[in-house]
């Protein structure tokens, strides 16, 4: 169990497994960010995943700390990248895609059911509609 | 999409951007920026578009997409920095002793110059918090006399209430300062309580809170001085006066005070007390009219003629006005208002307040005396000296120890330092020492500013946390000593030959290019100390002159008590009731002692001088005045009581500008003094004596028994029995008679030669601070010295061992040294004596009456400067002569 304090929310995260020997646990940006290469598949790379965070989320967030968070969670093996894609809207300049590793699918799996074990053990509370 | 035309990038933000990117990373990057940029110039539009992209731009300027600059050297540059700061640390540990020396001799610079901050921050903060600073002006008077044009600020009270009407546009205002009166208080019981106030007791005009900023803390500024009767305290006396604290300083307003016994005003406003810095200390302000009662002089304060330096104008012209265009101005109040025979002398000049407390004409203010620029500049020279004589110090020490430090260069290079490193290596270690000096120095400084606090008797405050500024001067202090003390043994040291380095060979070829360098340091430094040795040595000089210097008077054993109330007959009995007593002898009513700060100075006119402008300083005096001051009668004879009054007796110096080489021709000659009807005739001459301070020349001196300005008496003890039981009797004898005459009056009394003593204080102050500063100096050069020694005993270790196993004696050794002191000394000593010779000559001229600067200063200076080398030096040469010879050659 460890308790994130680099974050402004106080965010618990579980996981068991230790990747690479490094780091094992994700901030909250982090986890997002890994979930959304896991949602755009073949299709994910820096603007991409801007955009879908604004379309789920509702979140404004700048394109360099998604750029920075994905070359953190690519050096702590959650992902992957590849170059390609090159368009005429770039400049002609090729696109780094990137791809969810095995060890980050198992990994965000585990903080799911982390959080839902977690909640298993709270008061059954009923919230009545407004 | 297909449509779209491309944006070029902006160009500025791209370009920063390739500048810092890894280049690993930039292609997607760039290519994800220009596409939300695309993006976004459809969203916002282009304007806004290119601000997104300047501001995510500067956004990715981050750690994890930064490249590495220069490769692997980068990764180590902080490393390296720690272990610069490691080895400093074990340097310092290492060396006790010479680390010891070099911080204490930077601490004692930077100690000193941080005193000599604080004072010039004091000095150069006078009058700064007026918000009208710049547009307040003072009107001095300007007057063409024999001697040259002459500058003073005395002016008639007329003036200000003149310039309102005639000027709507300024504001002015008159400020008379008392600056001694009795203030009474009266009890809830109808018991007065008095105060005599040796300061601060001032008459303004109300527009004076329009002029000068003062902070209320009670009563209202617009009607506070409106009227006579009302008056104005600091916070400080109220708590005096009335023991209120903060909380109820309004229950003071209404109270009443009484001045000098006669008039009582009415508390309007609590005001915050004055900065130390101004030279307006004011603490009881009353309104201008109320002058009155303590100032005889003021005829309803319509008078155009009646001058008095302490009654002084001052104006605030509009913003952006030119001064030049009122002083213009002026000139038709001169001649609308002045007496005719002013008005072909007379212009009036504006000072504005900002040179108030530097100026070198007007030396005078309320507060004390000014302190010119050249004066502070001085100090400001002597700071800096001891700054640099502080780095010289560690230049000289520093590259001392280089022989012994050349192994860890050589090894270091060999190992691939480059010489950059080793430079950045011992700037370090500069820095270190710097730092921990200023800690030291911090300390020190706290220390000596209290020293000088006490020496100024607290008229200064110099508390070295007051304010922020004082780091930014640290700050600057420590980088600028870090780089003039270290850059060139740094260089030295970075410099060095590994190869020879290594094998120890670092003899005279490589080393003594730096020792000529060392030995023009060490030159610059007793330079330096020499021209302080003789500032000090003449100062003091001229201070004995000041106590010892015949004054043509006697001032032993007299005491002087103010006289408050001038009825006759009172007068009689005191002086009776005073004589009565055994150990008083003679006992003198006057105006003023002979050499005394109070004049009343008048043109005087006689036949012999038509046309010339002589001023003559009027003395009332009794008969008995020449008796106790032991004045010498070259002719004629003193007045008697029952003389008429129109008797007067001179002194040598206006016999001889009426012409008279033979003193006794001026007897019976009748001169004319003032513009009024006086007219006096000679009947006696006395010898010169000084009636104002040493500074001044020689003044024509006239001394009548008139009936007015009888202020002081002067009371002569019989010093044969001068125990100081029998002095405590006699004082307490003076005490009791005095105030049984004067009941209503607080009695105060000083010696006379002590009130002479006053008038030097000033520079005695400035003597032992200054004093202080040449210690710290000879400490600091001595230091160096040692460090010049030590580097030379390192240097010639062999030289002496082979010279001792031939025969040398330790004598003849000790003279390798000192040969070379010498030499340095009497280099220094061509320097510094003409230097301090033109310094002081121009200290000098500034007295009228003043030392010769004869050469036994600078025998002095020297000889002190030989005593204070020979024992620095002494110790290492004999201990390096005494050194076994086999230790110094077997070093191979």
């Amino acid at each position: 169990m460890f308790y994130n304090l680099n974050r402004n929310l106080p965010y618990i995260c579980f996981t068991n497994s230790i990747i690479m020997g490094r780091t094992n646990f994700l901030g909250e940006f982090e986890e997002l960010i890994l979930t959304m290469v896991l949602i755009l598949e073949d299709e994910a790379y820096g603007n991409t995943v801007v955009k879908a965070i604004k379309e789920h989320q509702g979140r404004e967030v700048n394109l360099s700390s998604v750029h920075i968070t994905l070359y953190r969670l690519e050096e702590k093996g959650f992902l992957e990248s590849y170059m390609g894609g090159a368009t005429n809207v770039r400049g002609g300049r090729k696109k780094r895609y990137f791809k969810i590793t095995n060890a980050g699918k198992v990994l965000l799996q585990e903080m799911k059911d982390a959080r839902t074990n977690l909640w298993k053990l709270a008061p059954q509370l009923n919230f009545s509609k407004i | 999409m297909l449509t779209m035309t491309k944006h070029r990038l902006p160009y500025w933000p791209t370009r920063f951007f390739k500048w810092y990117c890894n280049p690993r990373l930039q292609e997607a990057i760039l290519g994800d920026l220009e596409e939300q940029f695309e993006e976004d110039i459809q969203v916002y539009g282009l304007k806004k578009a290119k601000r997104r992209f300047a501001w995510t731009v500067i956004r990715f300027f981050r750690k994890d997409i930064i490249k590495p600059t220069e490769g692997t050297q980068k990764l180590n540059y902080y490393g390296m920095l720690k272990n610069y700061f490691i080895t400093s640390i074990r340097f310092i540990k290492r060396e006790k002793v010479f680390a010891l020396m070099n911080i204490s001799g930077l601490a004692l610079g930077i100690a000193c110059a941080l005193v000599i901050y604080k004072i010039l921050d004091h000095e150069f903060s006078f009058d700064k918090h007026h918000e009208n600073y710049q547009q307040i002006y003072r009107i001095n008077n300007e007057d063409i006399t024999t001697d040259g044009t002459k500058l003073w600020r005395g002016q008639v009270h007329p003036l200000a209430s003149t310039l309102r009407s005639e000027f709507p546009e300024i504001n002015a205002s008159m400020i008379y300062y008392e600056k001694e009166a009795m203030i009474g208080i009266e009890a809830e019981n109808g018991n007065i309580q008095r105060y005599q106030e040796k300061q601060g007791i001032t008459f303004v005009e109300p527009e004076f809170l329009e002029l000068f900023t003062v902070n209320f803390l009670a009563g209202d500024h617009r009607t506070a001085l409106d009227q006579p009767n009302k008056v104005i305290l600091t916070a400080s006396k109220v708590r005096k006066y009335f023991g209120l604290t903060e909380d109820n300083f309004h229950n003071a307003i209404g109270r009443s005070i009484i001045l000098d016994n006669t008039r009582t005003s009415y508390v309007s406003a609590v005001i915050e007390d004055m900065p130390m810095s101004t030279d307006f200390p004011f603490d009881v302000l009353f309104n201008y009219q109320d002058q009155e009662a303590v100032n005889p002089w003021f005829y309803d304060g319509q008078s155009w003629g009646e001058y008095n330096s302490a009654t002084n104008c001052y104006v605030l012209l509009p913003e952006g006005s030119d001064p030049n265009v009122f002083e213009k101005k002026l000139e038709a109040i001169v001649a609308k208002y002045l007496p005719e025979h002013i008005i072909e002398k007379r212009t009036y000049r504006l000072q504005p307040l900002s040179d108030l407390h530097y100026s070198d004409q007007i030396r005078k203010t309320y507060a004390g005396i000014t302190a010119t620029k050249g004066e502070l500049i001085v100090l400001g020279l002597v700071g800096l000296f001891l700054i640099v004589t502080a780095c010289i110090n560690f230049v000289n020490l520093s590259t001392a120890q280089a022989v012994k430090r050349s192994k860890e260069v050589g090894v270091r290079k060999t190992m691939g330092s480059s010489k950059s490193q080793l430079v950045v290596q011992f700037l370090c270690e500069t820095f270190v020492v710097t730092l921990l000096a200023t800690g030291v120095g911090f300390l020190l400084a706290t220390v000596v500013a209290g020293e000088v606090e006490l020496i100024f008797n607290d008229q200064m405050t110099l508390d070295l946390f007051s304010d922020v500024s004082i780091v930014y001067f640290l700050i600057a202090l420590v980088i600028g000593v870090t780089l003039f003390a270290g850059l060139y043994p740094s260089f030295i040291l970075a410099g060095m030959n590994p190869i020879l380095a290594i094998k120890n060979n670092l003899n005279v070829k490589q080393t003594s290019g730096f020792l000529s360098f060392r030995r023009a340091l060490v030159i610059m430094q007793f330079a330096i100390s020499q021209i302080l040795i003789i500032g000090i040595f003449i100062l003091n000089a001229q201070m004995n002159y000041f106590q010892n210097k015949d004054l043509g008077f006697s001032k032993e054993s007299i005491v002087i008590v103010e006289l408050p109330e001038k009825d006759s007959t009172n007068l009689q009995v005191l002086k009776n009731e005073l004589v009565s007593h055994s150990s008083i002898n003679l006992v003198s009513f006057s105006s003023s002692s002979p050499m005394d700060t109070w004049r009343s100075s008048n043109p005087i006119f006689h036949p012999n001088i038509e046309g010339q402008d002589y001023m003559g300083n009027l003395k009332t005096v009794d008969p008995a005045y020449f008796d106790l001051y032991e004045m010498e009668m070259i002719a004629g004879e003193p007045f008697t009581q029952s003389d008429p009054r129109d008797h007067v007796v001179v002194n040598r110096k206006v016999a001889k500008i009426l012409g008279f080489a033979d003193p006794n021709d001026a007897l019976g000659e009748r001169i004319k003094y003032g513009r009024g009807r006086l007219e006096f005739t000679i009947v006696g001459v006395v010898e010169d004596f000084h009636a104002g301070s040493l500074h001044a020349d020689l003044e024509n001196v006239f001394m009548a028994n008139v009936p007015w300005n009888i202020f002081q008496a002067s009371i002569k003890l019989n010093s044969a029995d001068g125990s100081f039981a029998e002095m405590k009797k006699s004082i307490e004898h003076i005490e009791t008679s005095w105030e049984t005459s004067f009941p209503n009056h607080v009695f105060d009394f000083e010696f006379y030669d002590e009130a002479i003593a006053k008038m030097y204080a000033l520079e005695r102050s400035v003597s032992q601070v200054f004093r202080i500063f040449v210690i710290i100096a000879i400490i600091i050069g001595s230091l160096g010295l040692y460090g010049l020694v030590s580097f030379m005993a390192n240097q010639k270790t062999k030289e002496i061992g082979i010279r001792k196993v031939l025969g040398a004696s330790e004598i003849s050794i000790c003279n390798i040294f000192s040969k070379e002191l010498i030499t340095l000394l009497l280099v220094a000593f061509t320097i510094s004596a003409p230097i301090a010779y033109f310094l002081m000559r121009a200290f000098l001229d500034t007295y009228a009456y003043r030392v010769k600067l004869g050469p036994q200063f600078f025998i002095l200076a020297i000889l002190v400067s030989l005593v204070i080398a020979v024992l620095t030096v002494g110790h290492k040469s004999l201990k390096v002569a005494r050194a076994n010879p086999i230790d110094s050659l077997k070093d191979e």
